[in-house]
């Protein structure tokens, strides 16, 4: 939130096969809050939602030609995991998993882990809606 | 020793102590290979065979093979006599018939090799020519055409075939669509005139033969020498040419213990092959078990990608059908759009529509999910948006009903941002609502171009929604142009965006009719971003004040 203004959500839901991993879906940054580090903040938070849930992971799906979104979420410590799906809006692409681990301990503050600077990719909604099975929590980001 | 063998023993005449003899020999060595309890059984005669060959490769003499010959034929025709089993292996086989004598099979082996070692790097160079072809190759038919030819080649033979079992779900060849007979013959290479002739119809026809009995049966678990061929033998009886051949080796295919198939080598003699050819064809058959697996899992995998790409065609399809195929005619005012989806189904969508006392609705939208359900959300969202703008005047009202009604009617794992507004061309008034979505561009006939500033929460997430209206009062020379965020996250070849203040540049720019705009727009986008493959859709639609 920016003065009472919502700036950013991003979606998360635990594996129903396996708690320990959540989903990282749905993440929306107003366009007139871009390119300040809401994504970096929402991802944070996530974390901490899924941490909180003993999660030890936190995943998400990229398209492979979302070159921004894949150095955004890289900054952030995502890695390829190797897994591929197609994508499903054109089978002629393939979407990479990314996958980081959930470090314990002490809540991450908002500064924690950032990437050096987010300025050319936290831009505009960098990851899509996701097919799930769980329930999904929205995490507003807060400032 | 198991009790069908005591009890055997129990009535046989104590002069007779070697026909006991014999047979505790066979059944040692059976349940010794098969590591399991021996129980007499009709189709033994793979059994027989096998054990007759081990024995003359063991140095058994020609009377010691017919001795035990007789045998086990003793204690078979009491395990039918017993009811054990219905009938005896030696009912339907003679066993005595193809016994070549160690000198013949020493000269024959000669002649295929000189020595063990050429044996060995013979079926190591085939083994690698099949580890070569099979693992680059996904269709099943071409890749057992390659398999049987390697393993007749390697075997120094000519004859092979390969049948699939339909119902091991692997593979239904074209020509057995219409077959009443579960195995299907997919592949064969040097077959005599007797078993080509009629279509391959001795090959073909049902029933099951021996080896496709064995296999169906779970019997056939590696690869075997012996299995006397009642399709050659018929095909032999119907005056059909098969040159000599009788036998065939027979190499199952079995994937993760269920069996798919398997491959026969025809031979004239039973005891053509050694025990080295057998454990040769065994590793064969292993690997291309698992080729012919990873064959099935592609077509299931091209199967389902062709399938979801239809499914994308049709929702692509619908998508269109629902954008407006031409615009209206506003007085006073022009309308261009473009509308460039990324990838077969889009998230973008626009839409203009004509409202009651000469109003006109305006829609650009962006829906965030994928594939079809993306598109029915899309489809849904943008129903919905012409439902409400009859009911409500106002825009933002308009949304927030509509953002209602989505968390009602939809899962909540997709949203959706808008852009909506009324155009009331008589006051040349704008009043429009923005959930979540890029706020347009107005360059003023002064000159300057300012971007809107409102904003809101997407719609589809949550059910508080405020969301508020905003008026532009429209100027001759006023240009809105709206946008998605597909255009302003074009990316170039160096990962540049094309971001929000080239774009207010280039509008600045652009000629003063729409039209111009909007080409000038695209130009600049091209001369942005050049061949690269945008990642998302661009939607631009343009309004401009006469």
């Amino acid at each position: 939130m920016d003065a009472g203004t919502a700036c950013g959500i991003a979606g998360s839901f635990l594996d129903q096969n396996d708690r320990t991993r959540a989903n990282l879906i749905s993440v929306w940054t107003a366009p007139t809050h871009r390119k300040r580090g809401i994504g970096r903040l929402l991802v944070n938070e996530v974390l901490n939602w899924a941490r909180g849930r003993n999660a030890r992971a936190l995943q998400l799906m990229v398209t492979s030609n979302n070159k921004l979104a894949i150095r955004f979420y890289q900054r952030l410590g995502f890695t390829q995991t190797g897994r591929t799906e197609p994508y499903p809006n054109d089978p002629a692409v393939v979407e990479y998993e990314m996958s980081r681990p959930i470090p314990q301990g002490i809540p991450l503050s908002p500064l924690h882990n950032a990437a050096p600077s987010c300025d050319a990719c936290d831009s505009e909604s960098i990851a899509e809606g996701y097919r799930s099975n769980g329930e999904i929590e929205k995490v507003p980001a807060k400032t | 020793m198991t009790q069908f063998v005591e009890q055997f023993a129990a009535q046989v005449d104590p002069v007779e102590s070697q026909t006991v003899v014999d047979l505790r020999d066979f059944v040692d060595w059976q349940t010794q290979a098969q590591d399991k309890t021996f129980i007499p059984h009709m189709v033994d005669d793979v059994a027989i065979r096998s054990y007759l060959l081990h024995l003359k490769l063991s140095g058994g003499t020609r009377s010691i093979l017919l001795r035990t010959i007789a045998s086990l034929k003793r204690f078979y025709d009491w395990a039918r006599a017993s009811q054990l089993i219905e009938k005896s292996p030696f009912d339907n086989f003679d066993f005595n018939r193809p016994l070549l004598s160690r000198e013949q099979i020493k000269r024959r082996e000669e002649t295929r090799f000189a020595n063990p070692t050429d044996r060995e790097i013979a079926h190591l160079r085939a083994l690698n020519h099949l580890g070569e072809h099979v693992n680059r190759c996904v269709d099943i038919r071409t890749l057992l055409d390659t398999v049987v030819k390697t393993l007749v080649r390697a075997m120094g033979l000519k004859t092979a075939w390969a049948f699939l079992w339909t119902q091991s779900g692997l593979y239904i060849a074209s020509s057995a669509a219409n077959s009443v007979h579960d195995f299907a013959l997919a592949s064969s290479c040097g077959l005599p005139p007797g078993l080509e002739q009629d279509n391959r119809h001795c090959l073909s026809r049902p029933p099951d033969c021996h080896c496709q009995s064995l296999l169906r049966n779970g019997r056939l678990v590696r690869a075997v020498n012996i299995v006397e061929c009642t399709r050659l033998r018929h095909a032999a009886r119907c005056a059909g040419d098969t040159q000599g051949l009788l036998f065939h080796a027979t190499v199952p295919l079995i994937v993760q213990d269920r069996p798919v198939g398997l491959i026969n080598i025809a031979t004239e003699q039973w005891e053509f092959l050694s025990s080295a050819d057998l454990q040769f064809l065994s590793a064969a058959g292993s690997e291309v078990a698992i080729a012919l697996e990873r064959a099935r899992l592609y077509d299931l995998a091209e199967t389902r990608r062709i399938r979801l790409e239809q499914e994308l065609e049709m929702a692509r399809a619908v998508q269109k059908s629902l954008l407006p195929t031409q615009l209206p005619t506003i007085p006073g005012f022009t309308l261009v759009a473009d509308w460039r989806p990324a990838r077969l189904v889009a998230g973008d969508f626009y839409d203009v529509f004509s409202l009651p006392d000469g109003r006109c609705g305006l829609v650009v939208a962006d829906v965030s999910g994928k594939g079809a359900p993306a598109a029915l959300y899309m489809a849904m969202t943008l129903s919905l948006i012409r439902s409400e703008a009859g009911r409500y005047t106002n825009p933002a009202a308009v949304l927030v009903e509509v953002n209602r009604r989505l968390l009602a009617e939809s899962s909540n794992e997709m949203f959706v941002t808008v852009f909506y507004s009324v155009l009331n061309p008589i006051l040349r008034s704008l009043t429009y609502a923005i959930a979540g979505h890029e706020p347009p561009f107005l360059r003023h006939a002064s000159g300057g171009v300012e971007r809107l500033t409102l904003g809101g929460l997407p719609m589809g997430l949550f059910e508080q929604l405020t969301l508020t209206d905003e008026t532009l009062n429209l100027e001759s020379g006023d240009i809105l142009v709206i946008h998605t965020d597909g255009l302003t996250d074009a990316v170039n070849c160096r990962d540049e965006d094309y971001g929000h203040s080239r774009l207010a540049d280039t509008i600045f720019r652009a000629p003063i009719a729409g039209q111009d705009v909007l080409a000038h727009i695209l130009k600049d986008l091209e001369a942005f971003a050049g061949p690269v493959c945008q990642p998302d859709d661009i939607t631009l639609l343009i309004l401009t004040k006469e």
